[in-house]
């Protein structure tokens, strides 16, 4: 049984403008999965069908193998958890602390088990010292990792992250990688997100489902989807730098092998200079 | 009036005795300053009861650190709405009254009265010295700790939680509105730039509120969207910690709402009159 499911997914917007056409996705146990896919794909229109804002106009959303129903939102809500963009949309409270009490206080916890979750999630997101200030006097980086701890406090096993790289600077972008698959192999939990920045995809992610106008146009590995050069520019998109660069050198007769992260790219090109066995 | 807004939040966080304060403290203070001088009856006793209290507000104010030019500033800026009230009351009988001198008559059958203008007067002191405490208490109170503050004494869990989004969202469209601002001075328009038809720059400020309009209500939707993504419904409510008050604080609540109540009661017994 997968933790999400999506089967022949379709939905249209008022107006007739059609988000999902057909999407079949699958999120198992413990996974890093990205959806990449230019403005306008639909892949926030997917992450909101996950734990029930949007219902399906055709197909289903099964989520631990059961469909969305309004009896069950509320449980589902709590399961995968959903960080949207902007944090401004997400962080409502007058403060830090009870911004991410929010999300327990409405599970119908006691205060200390509030008091305890909120401890806890601001310290995965290692914000603990701003507990007490005040939303906008906070970096745009700091805002973000207040959404994502007001979601953590609510200890989901899913993690939805609709553009979490998008405004941050490359230390932010650097932490947040840290902190995804920390969330993954730490905590066990199922990262889902959506992103532009082709170059941390393969640094931050196990599966790559692309989209492009509602559709899934392909889903494989980091190395399945990005020996397709001429199917990511079809969408907007584009290999990252480092493989791209590997593969001009082999393409030029260099022996060197094929890598993705900084660390595989790092090996290879030593190896290639012989300057690791 | 937004760059107020910031200004007011700046001289919130800054440091003293006073602010330092519980807000539950400071709230009791103000509230209990305005009733009393409310309940003061409507007569001259008003000048004697409103001197001791603005003393005893300026003392509070000179504990603060703040300058008295900040005071004034915000005083004056509430003029237009209060300042037209009392001044019309010189044209006007009212019920604390049973004779009416006439001081001036003015076309139209218009009268200045001298109980009238008395009556001005007295309403003039009120309303300073309330507003005065008002002053104080949001100068040197951050706004979510006021509403903490507020929901400890009680407030209801659902005024709370809209208080605590609409001071969230204050400063957010606070924000916005700087944005849009500096992207209009980035443009070269000028609200007031007399160069430019007066229609132009009537549709072009109306453009202006329009957008801010649309975005707060996309805004709202997006908001209302990740709250229930994170479990909102008709229990929800603004958590706020139990935060017992500090052994001074209650010393100092006592002794100032002693005084509070005393300075009424011993004008009135004592029929003691300043001016």
């Amino acid at each position: 049984m997968h933790l999400i499911e999506t089967r022949d997914l379709s939905y249209v917007y008022p107006g007739n403008v059609t988000a999902l056409d057909h999407v079949n996705f699958i999120a198992p146990r413990n996974a890093r999965i990205a959806v990449i896919g230019s403005n306008g794909a639909g892949k926030s229109t997917l992450f909101k069908h996950f734990n029930g804002i949007f219902r399906a106009t055709s197909g289903s959303v099964l989520v631990r193998g059961e469909p969305v129903t309004k009896e069950n939102q509320r449980e589902i809500r709590k399961f995968v958890g959903i960080v949207f963009q902007n944090p401004d949309d997400q962080i409502f409270s007058p403060t830090v602390e009870q911004d991410v009490a929010f999300g327990p206080t409405n599970l119908g916890l006691d205060a200390a088990i509030i008091e305890h979750r909120v401890h806890e999630a601001l310290r995965i997101v290692g914000i603990e010292h701003l507990a007490s200030r005040v939303p906008h006097h906070l970096s745009g980086g700091e805002k973000k990792r207040v959404a994502i701890a007001g979601v953590i406090a609510m200890e989901p096993e899913v993690l939805v992250l609709d553009e979490p790289t998008a405004g941050l600077d490359p230390r932010g972008v650097a932490d947040l990688s840290a902190f995804i698959n920390s969330l993954s192999s730490k905590y066990g939990m199922t990262v889902i997100f959506s992103t532009h920045d082709v170059a941390l995809v393969p640094e931050v992610a196990d599966f790559i489902y692309v989209m492009d106008h509602g559709h899934i146009v392909a889903t494989g590995t980091t190395q399945e989807i990005f020996v397709q050069p001429d199917m990511l520019r079809s969408v907007r998109l584009d290999v990252p730098v480092l493989p791209r660069l590997l593969k001009s050198l082999r393409d030029h007769g260099v022996d060197i092998s094929m890598a993705y992260t900084y660390t595989g790219a790092e090996e290879s090109l030593l190896r290639a200079f012989g300057k690791q066995s | 009036m937004i760059e107020e807004l910031f200004q007011i939040e700046r001289d919130a966080y800054k440091d003293s005795p006073i602010h330092r304060l519980d807000a539950r403290v400071k709230i009791v203070l103000a509230f209990a300053a305005i009733i009393a001088l409310v309940a003061v009856p409507y007569s001259p006793m008003i000048y004697s009861v409103g001197a001791v209290f603005f003393l005893f507000f300026c003392v509070l104010w000179g504990l603060t650190r703040l300058s008295p030019v900040v005071y004034a500033k915000r005083l004056l800026a509430i003029v237009p709405l209060w300042g037209i009230i009392i001044f019309f009351q010189i044209f006007l009988k009212n019920r604390y009254y049973t004779t009416y001198d006439v001081v001036m008559s003015l076309p139209f059958g218009i009268n200045i009265y001298a109980q009238s203008i008395e009556f001005a007067f007295i309403l003039l002191v009120k309303f300073v010295v309330c507003i005065s405490f008002i002053i104080l208490l949001s100068s040197t109170t951050k706004m979510h700790d006021m509403l903490e503050g507020g929901a400890r004494m009680g407030l209801p869990a659902e005024f709370a939680l809209a208080l605590g989004m609409m001071i969230r969202y204050l400063f957010v469209f606070g924000y916005m509105f700087r944005k849009m601002n500096e992207t209009l001075k980035t443009k070269c328009f000028d609200p007031f730039d007399r160069h430019l038809p007066y229609r132009y720059r009537l549709r072009q400020l109306g453009y202006t509120i329009g957008t801010m309009f649309i975005r707060s209500y996309e805004q709202g939707e997006r908001v209302y969207t990740s709250m229930l993504c994170r479990g909102y419904g008709r229990e929800s409510y603004l958590f706020v910690t139990r935060k017992p008050l500090k052994h001074a604080e209650w010393a100092f609540l006592a002794l100032t709402l002693a005084f509070i109540i005393a300075i009424p009661v011993a004008v009135w017994m004592t029929a003691f009159r300043i001016f």
